[in-house]
């Protein structure tokens, strides 16, 4: 219908609640978790089955009722990998870190039908079809932010993420409409078809500023970022991994699939605006976290600096840039991922996200603040760790592409969020001042066997690249065609 | 005899034993100095291991690992060489020591700061002081300007945290400046590198070779050299060494002064040997600015009150004399000028290590307070005055060997009338180090004995015993400098063309 990874996602989603009805009955809620991780895990391997499929015989296409069509390439393989591999780790830490919350079921049937609406996201070949995954992502997105409903600040959290995204996904539609007023097309190969012919009018610009500005709120492009920190931070910590790690690359992902396929006509124009808007994306995501004595806050705000470098690896419009940017959202789902569960695995302790009442944590989490730090290293694009590797790709796009003063952007942000990802560290390892951080114990090890498992893919992929990059280059190619 | 990936465990030992720490450190406290002196010593060994067969003119040996070939071409590569090898290893060989001293030390330092019961500090301190260690090391055994880069940021990013942890006074804030100063040199470095590779499409070393003629050569010159001039904290990029040196925790201001001096390493490398013709426009304004900061530095230490500060701000103009050397762009004049920055760092190693020592037994750091300590404490002033004789060039210490060759190389220059001027101002510059590594010793150590000073005991023989190691070592260098010299002599030559 949907092709296998969806499908799975789907029936999971659906039958979630059905099973977390009988295991409430049971007492035996926890099964219930285990039940919609499995169903990830089988869909892992679906797209692992479609990875073997595209790259021997080229992209599939699945067509189901309304006429909607799925394109897969090797880009949607690429994000999918990324957005269920995020997810495991995610519902795995959930079956303890919800330990005491009611609604678990709802939990898990929200979070599969997120990732279910980001992978359709990335496989859409059309527009509709996107648009239908993009708002199931959104709205089961706005409900998992305010999932702690007994308490204000998610609550309003998620009404400004709501009010803000929606407007977002408002524009886009209406560039949408746009396009297939010009065009009677949804379907984006052709769009490209139709749009090459047409060749740049005023209307194309129109549209595709609304999309940008659609696509610009969901992916947090400064000034559109105001509703993540709140959001972010507020949301619990394995669905600030999922948003900080994977949902927002979705928006980076959109832009990459829009902009290379139907605006490629229109190329150098919102290339140039996408390289202005990553030097200030960059810079407010860099410059803001150094004030935030929130620890999610913090990380919250990190991500809109992210967010710049993939934009700078994208602005170069090569496929070089393009390899960069993937493989920054491959691991910045990881490093930032990790960094929020770790986060999490403090306030699952502490209760607290103050970093001043956690001085010296590390000493009583050793396992959690090693990896902990380890993901800021990475963040900071330490090498010889998996974020420097991208960053490092970004950079070296960047100059090749004549746009150096880009790079050398990144670098000096790479030098200024330093500052703050080490004060973090610095606040772990300081001497313990309060008297709950004395009586704190290692995390339970559910929690931390997914830690691990991302700490291990942080190594691996540093010191061993190659697979995540011929991945990820494969990906860039199948978007931008040559080599 | 050949040990099998000697140079890869060079490396890897202490990153294993400085993970392994983290686990059992709790159980071992203070012991952990002696596991980390261990590993190492052990480290030494493969090294001196490797430098009897380059004296008996075998090698060089080269290393290599693949890291990633999809997109670049980089490699973990490490070459032993004449050049390499020496560094290394007397960097080792301070770190080392070091460790043996911080174990007393540190007791000390970590019982001021945070209370007798901190046995976790102990596991901080001496899992970063390896990955310190390793830092260092690495960035003289590297052959590819990538994994040059992960070394000097591995060295970094410890010695920030352990300012920031165990410095002096206003340690937060110093070590911020720290960090930002040093970060951003590195980050011009890595501009360097990117220019490079832009240039060349590859990251290795020796491929910087192929830029000599482009124009971009010019600008790979410059960042490289900008970037690591703040390391080096040459005249108008020192403003931070003073406060990090002088409030880090002895034992690391002590090693410190390598990572400062390591900057005429790298130089060498890069730069003298891989570019020269593009790095020969640099030379003229090199030799001035290293006469600047040599004067500058000069007077500014002669103006310090401070114990440890004093020896922070010798570092300025000391490396300033190895810069003076490798600027002259002459083969003697940068042999002498790698020579002379392995015996200062085993003279100012040996220096700070006696301010932490003073400061360790009497808990004072202003000079106007201290006196006559000879008497209390006989080792550490002998230590003193002989780390005093390697800095100010006395005979038969190291120092004296290091600038004797130095200056042959800047005499040789010395045809263009400008090199001459710099010659002579350079040698009465010495003089100035003379005063300033000397008047401290009459100040602290001799005259009457200062009012509260009566109870002072001698430091343990843990803290002593391993700078008169050093100290050895440096005499050894002194009476017969043909021990290093054999070794960076070919290499240097060679690279001329």
């Amino acid at each position: 219908m949907f092709s296998p990874p969806i499908d799975t996602l789907l029936i999971f989603a659906l039958t979630t609640p059905v099973i977390g009805w009988i295991t409430e009955r049971v007492k035996k809620v926890q099964l219930c978790g285990a039940y919609s991780t499995l169903g990830l895990v089988i869909s892992l391997w679906y797209i692992y089955e479609l990875f073997g499929a595209i790259s021997t015989g080229g992209s599939q296409t699945y067509t189901s009722f309304f006429s909607s069509q799925l394109r897969i390439d090797m880009l949607g393989v690429f994000m999918a990998t990324i957005f269920v591999l995020i997810g495991i780790f995610a519902s795995v830490y959930s079956l303890r870190y919800l330990e005491r919350d009611t609604g678990i079921p709802l939990f898990y049937s929200l979070l599969l039908l997120m990732i279910s609406g980001m992978v359709g996201t990335v496989f859409a070949g059309d527009f509709f079809t996107f648009f239908v995954f993009w708002e199931m992502m959104c709205i089961s997105s706005y409900t998992l932010v305010a999932f702690r409903k007994q308490r204000w600040e998610p609550i309003e959290a998620a009404f400004k993420y709501l009010i803000m995204s929606s407007a977002g996904s408002a524009t886009l539609l209406f560039g949408m409409s746009i396009l297939y007023g010009m065009c009677g097309t949804l379907n984006f190969q052709g769009l490209a078809l139709a749009l090459s012919n047409v060749g740049s009018s005023v209307w194309l610009y129109v549209s595709a500023i609304f999309i940008l500005i659609g696509l610009g709120v969901k992916s947090a492009i400064v000034p559109l970022h105001t509703w993540l920190p709140d959001a972010h931070s507020a949301a619990p910590s394995p669905i600030s991994a999922m948003l900080s790690g994977v949902v927002v690359e979705t928006g980076i992902y959109a832009i990459c699939r829009v902009g290379f396929t139907i605006l490629a006509g229109i190329e150098v124009q919102w290339l140039g605006v996408l390289a202005i808007l990553s030097l200030v994306t960059m810079f407010v995501g860099n410059l803001t976290p150094l004030l935030q004595t929130d620890l999610k806050r913090l990380l919250a705000y990190s991500s809109i600096g992210h967010i710049g470098y993939m934009l700078a690896g994208l602005a170069t419009g090569t496929v070089l840039g393009l390899t960069g940017t993937l493989m920054h959202i491959f691991n910045h789902g990881i490093m930032k991922g990790a960094a929020f569960l770790c986060a999490g695995m403090i306030l699952y302790r502490l209760e607290t996200r103050e970093m001043k009442e956690m001085a010296g944590i590390g000493r009583k989490m050793p396992v959690t603040a090693a990896i902990f730090a380890l993901s800021l290293f990475a963040l900071t694009g330490m090498p010889p760790l998996n974020g420097f590797i991208s960053e490092l790709t970004i950079i070296m796009a960047t100059v090749e592409a004549n746009m150096a003063w880009l790079g050398i952007a990144v670098i000096v942000n790479s030098v200024i969020s330093a500052a703050y990802y080490l004060r973090t560290i610095k606040a772990l390892l300081q001497p313990i001042t309060q008297k709950k951080v004395e009586e704190a114990k290692e995390g339970p090890l559910v929690m931390l066997i997914p830690l691990l498992i991302m700490a291990g893919l942080i190594i691996v992929l540093g010191i061993f690249p190659d697979i995540l990059i011929n991945f990820a280059r494969s990906a860039a190619i199948a978007l931008l065609g040559g080599g | 005899m050949q040990v099998p990936y000697a140079m890869l465990q060079v490396i890897l030992a202490p990153v294993l034993v400085a993970f392994l720490t983290v686990f059992f450190g709790k159980y071992l406290g203070k012991k952990l100095g002696w596991v980390a002196f261990g590993v190492l010593a052990y480290t030494s060994l493969l090294m001196i291991n490797i430098g009897i067969d380059l004296w008996n003119g075998l090698g060089p040996f080269y290393e290599e690992y693949r890291w990633s070939t999809s997109l670049f071409d980089m490699k973990f590569g490490f070459l032993a060489d004449g050049l390499s090898l020496p560094v290394a290893l007397i960097m080792n060989m301070i770190c080392a020591a070091c460790a043996l001293y911080s174990i007393h030390y540190m007791e000390h330092r970590i019982e001021q700061l945070f209370g007798k019961e901190e046995k976790g500090m102990y596991t901080v301190y001496f899992s970063i002081y390896l990955l310190f260690a390793v830092g260092l090391v690495g960035v003289a055994l590297s052959t590819n300007l990538i994994q040059m880069y992960v070394f000097v940021e591995l060295a970094l990013i410890p010695s920030y945290i352990m300012i920031d942890l165990f410095g002096y006074v206003d340690r937060h804030r110093i070590a911020m400046m720290y960090f930002i100063w040093n970060h951003i040199g590195a980050a011009m470095f890595l501009v360097g590198i990117a220019l490079a590779f832009v240039g060349t499409g590859s990251f290795e070393i020796t491929a910087l070779r192929n830029l000599s003629n482009a124009s971009l050569g010019f600008w790979v010159c410059f960042f490289v050299l900008i970037g690591w001039l703040v390391k080096m904290a040459t005249f108008g990029f020192h403003v931070w060494l003073p406060y990090a040196h002088g409030e880090h925790p002895t034992s690391i201001a002590a090693i410190i002064a390598t990572i400062v001096g390591l900057g005429n390493y790298v130089i060498v490398r890069l730069l003298y040997g891989e570019m020269l013709e593009s790095f020969r426009i640099f030379g003229t304004p090199l030799l001035v600015l290293a006469i600047i900061t040599i004067i500058y530095g000069g007077f500014l230490t002669l103006a310090q009150d401070d114990f440890k500060r004093l020896y922070a701000c010798s570092t300025i103009s000391q490396t300033a004399y190895s810069i003076l050397g490798i600027a002259t762009l002459t083969t003697m004049g940068v042999a002498g000028g790698v020579f002379y920055f392995l015996s200062h760092i085993l003279g100012k190693c040996v220096l700070f290590s006696i301010a932490g020592i003073v400061l360790c037994q009497t808990g004072i750091r202003d000079m106007r307070n201290l006196g006559g300590l000879a008497r209390k404490m006989p080792l550490t002033a002998t230590l003193c005055i002989l780390g005093s004789m390697v800095l100010s060039a006395f005979p038969p210490l190291s120092g004296f060997q290091g600038e004797w060759i130095m200056f042959v190389g800047v005499f040789q220059e010395a045809g263009a009338s400008t090199g001459f001027t710099v010659a002579i101002v350079a040698i009465f510059a010495t003089f100035l180090t003379v005063a300033y590594t000397f008047w401290p010793i009459l100040r602290v150590f001799f005259g009457p004995l200062a009012p509260g000073l009566e109870n002072v005991k001698e430091a343990p023989l843990s803290m002593v015993l391993p700078l008169f190691v050093l100290m050895l070592i440096a005499f050894i260098m002194g009476i017969y400098p043909e021990s290093v010299m054999r070794l960076i002599g070919p290499v240097v030559s060679s690279m001329a063309p």
